[in-house]
């Protein structure tokens, strides 16, 4: 076993075990945590298989800015006295669930297993018989320079990506923009009631996190009561003043 | 590697409806800041309190039109330039090629999108769905006081995603598309926050959707790993030059196929239906019923006619034969029974899709072109029946149930009778325009074949005239129930009495003079 296929088994199983943990752990701040691990091992992966531009996309937009983006959503929507987000699925569904996915998993991982004899890379390859793939994807080459050919780069060289993407795939690139400006307008579209109930709401909620620093929990527990008095007291002192 | 001529950029021009639209949600976008930044409203929650008319929407609404309308002239133009060039396809964008053999001929030439008259037909019903759908807006917003501006700009968005679907002949576009097209779908449908149905509506649609598209571009990932590619061509070179197929490619298109369906609403990927439909605004939910099936049938027709063909038809053909079974049956007993009127058009959604995806199994241009014209009269049946639902429901309910609808015909003649014909139409009655639909998709299938499917979806449109005859019977048969309220739906306003009038005089137009549908649709063929 070369040292690429051990590395590759570990990650995968350290993947594979985080995605895992992911789904199973009760307290969103734990999934998002071992979503981190998951990005992590799967770009180790990429790694492995000579894909150095995607490595550096998945540790650098994945691991690094969209977890970020999750952690402060579930940091920002997530009170602090609520322990745990999720409620247990029924047992039925359980049932159901897991039977469905130990088919799914079963099926794709036969035809992994048997699928892989005639697997071609279309364009990406030439064909010449004879050819080792590692020769075929031009990862033998010693170096190459700004004025390699774009042909003779390894597959997956970050030259080669970019071009890809902004030629034959730019209508897929240009497309994802319009994706995000929906997502926009629709996050707007989604949280403009809270913006247009006014600004003193956001006043109250500010006097009360900053003064006392109460927030409210999700649901009334042990002494919520005492807390909800105190905030409607400050909610209260806020608006008199205001 | 990339030579410049592939791309394509000298026929760019092709793609206009889509760059007109997505002008116009600039233009709407620009118009909305501009209406906010010099309207007296200085808070924007003052707008409800000063404009109690909602006249703030009518700039949307009538750049929407505009935009549409310049959109559907780009495609009547287009349209014209594809007849007298005569070639099949005006433009293939973004084209690919398979290796070059000895003599340097390439295996395979194809574009990501191709500007082709079924294209172009199902751009045109995408545009024209967009401006019934923002014209039954105004008046359904005004009378929920729900004044969103953003809406118009979403259901632009959502339309340029159907436009794509029509287009595309690649699965990473096709799965862009999807999800532009469901983005905004997802939050029209939690359109109105205070009503808890909605929101369930809209987090449902948007939990599955995504665990949806998740399965489709997982799917479109071991394609690309069998395949080397994701053009329709290349999986169906790759299919018909390997014998015995990868199982990789299978597990890869069955989980593209379990996304597709899932959009579809094909039994058994139907849960979502009825909970979405019915807790999603009215109009919201005729847009969904109407353009997200068309842009949908459109990428499962483009995927089985350009790529499936090289498949062994034992390998799709019979799952969705099955597929098409259960929808039809499932959809017609769950809509027996049902009491609230969005909740049985919901369920015989899913029926349609059935009778569709019997069109799907016979695959072929002729097949492609039956598809779009059950798909033009199932928009024009169920628009206008969505906005009937919109037009008679209390402000507070969003949804009619049966036993309100009885006595109605003396109340509201019109709007019975308008009702009546769209749901007879869909049932197939003859002499409407769904008869026709019905008609050309089973003869392509018996022809394609498929006796035994035929004769069983034969047997379920007879099944389902049950339900449709229950609004007959509850609207002219039936006296009111005691101790219900009347339904007060007032004088009809001029949007929805302008799109009534047009899909019931659509409806009888094509029933009665099929010709029309079908010449509009022969020349809707996707040329292979």
């Amino acid at each position: 076993m070369s040292g690429e296929s051990i590395i590759w088994w570990v990650m995968a199983a350290l993947a594979v075990a985080a995605a895992a943990g992911m789904v199973t752990s009760k307290n969103p701040v734990h999934s998002a945590l071992w979503l981190v691990v998951n990005f992590i091992g799967l770009a180790m992966i990429y790694l492995v298989l000579s894909a150095p531009m995607l490595f550096a996309v998945q540790l650098i937009v994945y691991a690094g800015a969209i977890m970020v983006l999750f952690l402060f959503v579930v940091w920002f929507f997530m009170s602090p006295r609520a322990r745990q987000f999720m409620r247990p699925p029924l047992r039925s569904q359980l049932l159901f669930g897991g039977v469905l996915s130990v088919l799914l998993l079963g099926l794709l991982a036969y035809a992994a297993f048997t699928g892989g004899s005639n697997m071609s890379f279309g364009e990406l390859l030439p064909a010449e018989p004879g050819q080792s793939v590692n020769e075929a994807m031009n990862l033998t080459r010693p170096e190459d320079t700004a004025s390699t050919p774009l042909e003779e780069l390894p597959m997956g060289h970050p030259r080669q990506v970019g071009t890809f993407m902004f030629s034959y795939h730019v209508l897929p690139f240009t497309l994802t923009s319009l994706v995000l400006l929906a997502a926009l307008l629709g996050a707007l579209m989604v949280a403009r009631d809270e913006l247009e109930e006014g600004i003193g709401n956001f006043k109250r909620y500010a006097a009360v996190v900053t003064r006392k620093r109460v927030i409210r929990p999700l649901k009334p527990a042990a002494g919520a009561a005492t807390a909800a008095g105190a905030d409607a007291e400050v909610t209260a002192k806020a608006e008199g003043q205001a | 590697m990339i030579d410049r001529d592939v791309i394509g950029y000298d026929q760019i021009y092709a793609l206009g409806p889509v760059i007109i639209l997505t002008l116009t949600v600039l233009v709407l976008i620009l118009a909305d800041c501009i209406w906010r930044a010099f309207s007296r409203h200085v808070k924007p929650g003052d707008v409800e309190h000063d404009d109690p008319a909602g006249m703030g929407l009518m700039p949307n609404l009538v750049i929407t039109l505009i935009g549409a309308t310049a959109a559907i002239a780009d495609i009547f133009y287009l349209l014209g330039r594809l007849r007298a060039g005569g070639g099949t396809a005006l433009a293939e964008l973004f084209i690919a090629r398979g290796f070059p053999d000895a003599t340097g001929r390439h295996a395979w030439e194809a574009g990501a999108l191709a500007i082709d008259s079924f294209g172009l037909y199902v751009a045109l019903l995408g545009c024209l769905i967009l401006i019934a759908v923002s014209l039954i807006m105004l008046p359904y917003l005004q009378s929920r006081r729900l004044f969103r501006a953003e809406l118009f700009q979403l259901l632009v968005l959502s339309t340029i995603g159907m436009l794509l679907l029509g287009f595309s002949r690649d699965l990473l576009n096709t799965f862009i598309a999807i999800e532009l097209l469901s983005l905004p779908l997802y939050v029209l449908c939690g359109l109105s926050d205070k009503s808890s149905a909605s929101r369930e509506s809209s987090l449902k649609y948007f939990l599955l959707g995504a665990f949806a598209s998740g399965f489709l571009i997982y799917g479109a990932s071991l394609v690309y790993g069998a395949v080397g590619h994701l053009n329709y061509k290349a999986i169906a070179f790759y299919l018909s030059s390997n014998p015995d197929v990868s199982n990789v490619l299978l597990a890869g298109l069955s989980l593209v196929g379990v996304g597709i369906a899932f959009k579809l609403a094909l039994v058994p990927f139907h849960a979502w239906v009825p909970d979405v439909y019915q807790g999603a605004p009215t109009p919201v939910t005729a847009f969904m019923a109407s353009g997200v099936k068309v842009a949908m049938f459109a990428a499962a027709i483009r995927l089985v006619n350009d790529s499936l063909v090289g498949l062994d038809a034992q390998y799709w053909r019979d799952a969705l034969a099955v597929f098409a079974i259960l929808s039809m049956i499932i959809g017609n007993l769950f809509a027996l029974h049902q009491s609230s009127v969005k909740r049985l058009l919901a369920y015989s959604a899913i029926t349609h899709t059935g009778y569709l995806a019997v069109a799907l199994c016979a695959g072929g241009p002729a097949a492609a072109q039956s598809l779009l014209i059950y798909l033009a009269a199932y928009c024009i049946a169920s628009i206008g029946a969505f906005m009937l639902v919109a037009y008679l429901s209390r402000p507070g309910q969003d949804d009619v149930y049966f036993d309100e609808l009885h006595d109605l015909s003396q109340r509201y003649p019109a709007a019975s009778a308008a009702l009546a014909i769209l749901v007879l139409s869909m049932g197939g009655l003859p002499m409407t325009a769904g008869f026709i639909g019905k008609l050309l998709v089973f003869r392509d299938a018996w022809a394609a074949g498929l006796h035994g499917l035929v004769i069983f979806a034969v047997l379920n449109s007879v099944v389902s005239f049950y339900f449709y005859l229950r609004f007959l019977r509850a609207m002219y048969m039936q006296p009111r129930v005691p101790g219900t309220a009347p339904l007060e739906a007032g004088s009809m306003p001029a949007a929805y009495a302008i799109t009534a009038v047009v899909s019931v005089v659509l409806t009888i137009l094509f029933g009665v003079l099929p010709q029309l549908l079908v010449e509009w649709g022969n020349s809707g063929v996707m040329l292979q």
